[in-house]
């Protein structure tokens, strides 16, 4: 055992020098696999770097992930329990009514909104920053940008709420005073909007149906039995991108008309298969041109050699072992050629993203590879040669020692 | 005392047609140190002689042939390379016709190929000789850049330097002029009877050989009714 070590050991050191005495004839074998591989690296990269950033640009938009309620259906809250128990579901909020609430908005300097939309929200909502604050309870609500604009607040001012009502032929108005928790980003939604905990939605909307709400400070008006809510329609987002379609499918085959901004992740998902399919035809065959000439190189070389190699055998080294000969020259000839692929592959991509760098944000790039995705290429390299030195092994094999012993 | 090298009753067909020739050797036996020379005309079937001897060829038939307590004619039955092999590396030393150096190394590392084969360490003996040899000035040179003679003494260096019990050569002055060649045939002789090594120089040259005063075995071609069939015979001295 020790002594086939040993002799691999020494055949691995003899099959380097040869490539380093060689080192022309070694030198093109590299290239020729650089000439293959780098481009292939190139291109990758591309398809990674576009489909990533597309995918990114989507991703960074919540709204992708909402599946809007078309129609008004009678959700019982077993079914919308379940339904937050999906792991296709991001995040769920349910509202009882059909038409949006409304409120009005007032701050201390005179300025107003009217008819501001009342909509739901709860924590975990997407619509919502990590450094902004979810509204928690009767005495909190996030306005949207354009909403908090206007009235000229920020996070943690304070806005006054006004909702009417008509009672016993009275119009009745209550003022709640409410803290601004968060203003979401411009780009999360768009209009007037004010978000509110599904409490206090509920509570608003029972003081305008006319019962008496203590929680909000109204007395007046009939007392509320509480019963089992069903609720009218949902804020829903899919948990991933991904989700998004089938989890609309699996409302659709319920019975629910939902609609997704599906075009915008299908239209990503197709250029992801499109260039995948590219990919994989060019890699295709320039991977089998660049193995069947690797491979009948490095059958050429044992040919050429075969004196020497008869030498080797005749000196000692057993065949099976010598046959290692043409595998170590082809895994180091292609590590070289990685080497020299990488070398390459970086130099073009820092000019393509430098290219592009007007059209791309700070963290975005065109061409990208994945450290994940580079190692799978050089191993899969290193394999593919070492297979390709499978014909020069053989005739390895056929080296007989008696070959050294004279001139054929 | 047991020999080092016994053969009894072996043959070997070589060639295809009118060439084919069957090399008989019905008894040959060479003690530890023994220095013995194979002549013959050429296409007799020295060569084939040497490749038996050598480890490279096998027999069809062999009786007995035993070399270093081990029965070889049975590993060549056994069909596996690795006891050949080991005994290729560790006992014999080859000086071939032209040398058959790696290009690849240089002059030092030719000569201790065997040595690193064998995982043995450097050694005093190399260097001297490198020194008898007239190398050591050319050790670091690559073959290539090497006269003919240069490296046919490299090869003599080389099958030595790991102090096998047996060095076959074939035809190892072919290449050079003939005060060359007595030259080289001295030197191996020299170490062969210092190191106590066996030694068995195939050559056309009988004139050389004789003028050695080697032990002379010839390889005579006699055409019978099955074909050529080469048989050795011992030449006394005269």
């Amino acid at each position: 055992m020790n002594d086939a070590v040993r002799q691999l050991r020494s055949v691995a050191r003899l099959a380097g020098r040869d490539l380093l005495h060689e080192w022309r004839v070694s030198l093109c074998l590299a290239l020729a696999i650089a000439a293959v591989l780098a481009p292939l690296l190139v291109l990758f990269g591309l398809k990674s770097g576009i489909v990533d950033t597309l995918t990114a640009r989507l991703k960074s938009d919540p709204r992708n992930l909402e599946i809007v309620w078309r129609l008004n259906g009678s959700l019982e809250p077993g079914w919308l329990e379940r339904l937050r128990s999906n792991p296709a579901v991001g995040f769920v909020v349910p509202s009882t009514r059909t038409l949006a609430a409304t409120l009005d908005l007032a701050v201390a300097d005179g300025k107003g909104l009217q008819d501001v939309d009342l909509i739901p929200t709860n924590t975990g909502d997407p619509l919502f920053g990590v450094a902004d604050a979810v509204p928690e309870g009767m005495g909190d609500l996030a306005l949207t940008h354009e909403a908090a604009g206007r009235l000229g607040v920020s996070a943690g001012m304070n806005v006054e709420g006004i909702v009417y009502r008509n009672l016993h032929q009275q119009r009745q108005a209550l003022r709640l005073p409410l803290r601004v928790s968060a203003v979401l980003a411009e780009s999360h939604y768009s209009g007037w909007g004010a978000f509110v905990s599904l409490p206090l939605l509920e509570a608003l909307e029972r003081y305008r149906d006319g019962y008496a709400v203590p929680g909000l400070g109204a007395a007046d008006g009939a007392a509320y039995a509480s019963g089992s809510s069903r609720y009218a329609r949902l804020r829903l987002y899919a948990s991933s991108l991904a989700a998004v379609p089938t989890l609309a499918e699996t409302l659709r085959a319920q019975g629910y008309d939902v609609s997704t901004r599906s075009k915008d992740i299908e239209l990503v998902r197709n250029i992801d298969h499109a260039l995948s399919f590219l990919f994989r035809l060019i890699a295709g065959v320039g991977i089998a041109g660049c193995v069947l000439s690797l491979g009948a190189s490095l059958w050429a070389n044992v040919e050429r050699k075969r004196r020497e190699l008869a030498l080797l055998s005749l000196v000692g080294i057993r065949s099976r072992v010598l046959a290692g000969f043409p595998a170590v020259q082809a895994a180091s000839v292609a590590a070289a050629g990685i080497a020299l692929s990488f070398a390459a592959y970086f130099a073009a991509a820092e000019a393509i993203n430098r290219t592009f760098r007007a059209d791309l944000g700070r963290e975005e790039f065109v061409c990208r590879l994945l450290l994940r995705d580079g190692v799978s290429a050089a191993l899969l390299t290193e394999t593919l040669a070492v297979l390709a030195a499978l014909i020069a092994m053989a005739a390895v094999l056929r080296v007989e020692p008696g070959e050294s012993l004279r001139e054929a | 005392m047991r020999p080092l090298l016994e053969l009894a009753g072996v043959e070997r067909r070589r060639g295809e047609g009118e060439g084919a020739f069957t090399l008989e050797v019905e008894s040959l036996s060479l003690r530890e140190g023994e220095c013995l020379a194979v002549t013959g005309p050429s296409g007799s079937g020295k060569s084939t002689l040497l490749d038996l001897l050598g480890l490279v060829l096998c027999p069809d038939r062999a009786d007995a042939f035993r070399f270093f307590d081990q029965d070889v004619a049975a590993l060549w039955r056994s069909g596996r390379d690795g006891g050949l092999a080991f005994l290729r590396s560790r006992h014999l030393g080859y000086v071939l016709q032209t040398g058959g150096l790696l290009p690849f190394l240089n002059l030092r590392e030719n000569v201790e190929l065997s040595r690193r084969l064998l995982g043995l360490g450097p050694d005093a003996l190399t260097d001297e000789l490198l020194a008898r040899l007239g190398l050591t000035r050319l050790k670091a040179q690559k073959p290539r850049a090497l006269s003919v003679g240069e490296r046919q003494r490299t090869a003599i260096a080389r099958a030595f330097a790991h102090r096998p019990a047996l060095v076959l050569a074939d035809e190892p002055t072919a290449a050079l002029d003939p005060p060359q060649a007595l030259e080289v045939c001295r030197l191996m002789l020299e170490f062969a009877a210092e190191f106590g090594i066996a030694l068995v120089v195939v050559s056309h040259d009988w004139m050389l050989m004789r003028r050695l005063g080697l032990a002379e075995v010839r390889v005579v071609p006699q055409a019978g009714p099955a074909g050529c069939r080469s048989r050795l015979e011992r030449v006394s001295d005269e």
